[in-house]
């Protein structure tokens, strides 16, 4: 399917940019040629299902090309899963690896293979334990991909891992729209250089990167950026990084997008404010839907997956997919909370991280911060933040400053009592904190 | 630092942070109410702080019992409260 788009775009508009990381770039049709060589030169390995093995992300991209209409099946293994994992999941799901670099004996002659319908694999982040495999189609994965007239061109930023299924989402929207996907730093500040000297459109990234960008880009390219779309995604949306994004970005449209490897794109929200509007609840309707169940969001969408590969049957006759990600009703609107998994229990009574990462975020001084819970003898678990401080701020004068406007905004037991002052967080591979 | 002085420091920031400011704390005071008033998340802050510092759990073994500054000091100095 999306070698497809690839020769009609190609066609279209054959010296369009496709690909531009700091080293090069790619057009369309040398893209189209590329895939197509990758594709003779590894004839032989036949419709074997493959785990793309990517030394870099240009030839993941041209790999993921090359392989779809030739593989039944294709793997996106995590970028940082190391070798012993991805033995693992290769032995579990029974696929070899494909090495773009690897030269493969060619076949004489031969007529080339019909094409086959090329399933595409994605794994959750899971936080322990083995990643479950998510069976999508192409399908399914471009149902939510925006196309028309003004998005024609467009130039997007990847600042996902180019495996995951947000990182899918962007290459696949400017691939769908003839524009040009923009890759390759995993600094925050970098990306940012290369946004400017692409004259990048359109940006997804979660809001911890957004918060690094604002803080770690060099002023003079953070000046010279001109994003027309800025959607954020795969972690609670607050309010003080939407304000900080309107206030610097003041023309672009800012989107809230909420979707999971699982369940795909469950909805998006514009209006500038946290959380997403509570009717949401109600209206969505016919087979897309979201709901609350025990506090938890469930949803339904036309991108969920086919089902989890352990698990043969659909995971749920209706399709609801439970998210993890717990929410809050306030009058109008649903919050976000964050993930079950992260809840903090203080003598019996839990919290979320995300409420307290929102007050601390609030507080003047304060960069970014990350609450956890950490073991206790007297009260099972004890609140802890790690802090980020602006770099005029002090922390031995913050640290008073911070409990007491705590104390002001939380009950007791939701205060972070340990605070440590570090220089920066830890970030996945996904751009989102790390947790746990 | 020998852990007394630790100790009593550490339940002196907590009673800093909270607002309170005894100008001292005796061995005779009483760590909750009718005392410096600090509750069960303060004495937890207090334990997670002194861990850090000392690496010294007295809770790893069960759970000891304390009410006074003296005997919540002598659960880091290996002795047992009275």
């Amino acid at each position: 399917m999306i070698s497809a788009w690839l020769a009609q775009r190609a066609a279209a508009a054959p010296d369009r940019i496709l690909l531009s990381w700091p080293g090069g770039r790619h057009t369309y049709r040398e893209c189209l040629g590329l895939a197509g060589d990758l594709r003779r030169a590894h004839a032989s390995r036949g419709d074997r299902p493959a785990g793309i093995e990517s030394t870099s992300d240009v030839a993941f991209f041209l790999s993921l090309l090359a392989l779809d209409g030739m593989a039944r099946r294709v793997f996106l293994l995590p970028q940082d899963a190391g070798a012993p994992l991805v033995m693992q999941l290769a032995e579990r799901h029974r696929f070899d690896l494909f090495d773009a670099s690897r030269e493969e004996p060619q076949p004489k002659g031969g007529e080339a293979p019909a094409p086959v319908e090329t399933e595409v694999v994605l794994f959750t982040s899971g936080t322990s334990g083995t990643p479950k495999a998510a069976l999508h189609g192409w399908a399914s994965i471009a149902a939510s991909i925006h196309t028309g007239e003004k998005l024609d061109g467009s130039r997007w930023l990847l600042t996902y891992s180019p495996t995951s299924y947000a990182g899918l989402q962007v290459f696949l929207h400017a691939l769908l729209n003839g524009g040009q996907l923009s890759f390759g730093p995993s600094r925050a500040g970098e990306l940012a250089d290369l946004a400017l000297r692409d004259q990048v459109t359109h940006v997804s990234g979660t809001p911890t990167f957004y918060r690094l960008l604002l803080s770690t880009a060099r002023p003079e390219t953070l000046a010279g950026l001109r994003w027309t779309q800025i959607t954020l995604g795969g972690e609670p949306v607050d309010q003080h990084i939407l304000d900080a994004l309107r206030r610097r970005f003041p023309d672009a449209q800012i989107t809230h997008v909420y979707a999971s490897t699982e369940a795909g794109v469950g909805f998006s929200v514009q209006d500038g404010r946290a959380g997403f509007p509570a009717r949401y609840l109600d209206t969505l309707g016919g087979d897309v839907g979201l709901r609350i169940v025990d506090g938890e969001l469930q949803l339904r969408s036309r991108g969920a997956m086919r089902r989890y590969l352990d698990e043969p049957d659909p995971p749920r006759e209706d399709a609801w997919l439970a998210s993890g990600d717990l929410v809050q009703v306030d009058g109008d609107r649903v919050h976000f909370l964050g993930r079950n998994s992260d809840r903090i229990n203080v003598g019996g009574s839990k919290l979320s991280p995300v409420e307290v990462e929102e007050v601390l975020r609030g507080i003047e001084g304060i960069r970014d911060a990350r609450v956890y819970g950490t073991p206790n003898p007297l009260t099972g678990q004890i609140v802890c933040a790690d802090i980020v401080l602006a770099p005029e701020a002090d922390a031995v004068e913050m640290r008073p400053r911070i409990l007491a406007a705590c104390r002001a905004r939380l009950p007791a037991f939701k205060v972070p009592r340990i605070l440590h002052f570090v220089d920066r967080l830890a970030t996945t591979a996904a751009g989102k904190l790390v947790r746990g | 630092m020998a852990a007394r002085e630790t100790v009593i420091s550490t339940i002196l920031q907590a009673c800093a942070d909270k607002g309170t400011r005894p100008a001292s704390v005796s061995d005779d005071d009483l760590l909750g109410d009718d005392g410096l008033g600090l509750d069960s998340l303060d004495m937890a802050t207090i334990v997670a702080e002194l861990d850090a510092k000392l690496h010294i759990d007295p809770f790893a073994n069960g759970a000891p019992s304390f009410r006074t500054v003296g005997e919540f000091v002598r659960l880091f100095e290996g002795g047992k409260p009275d």
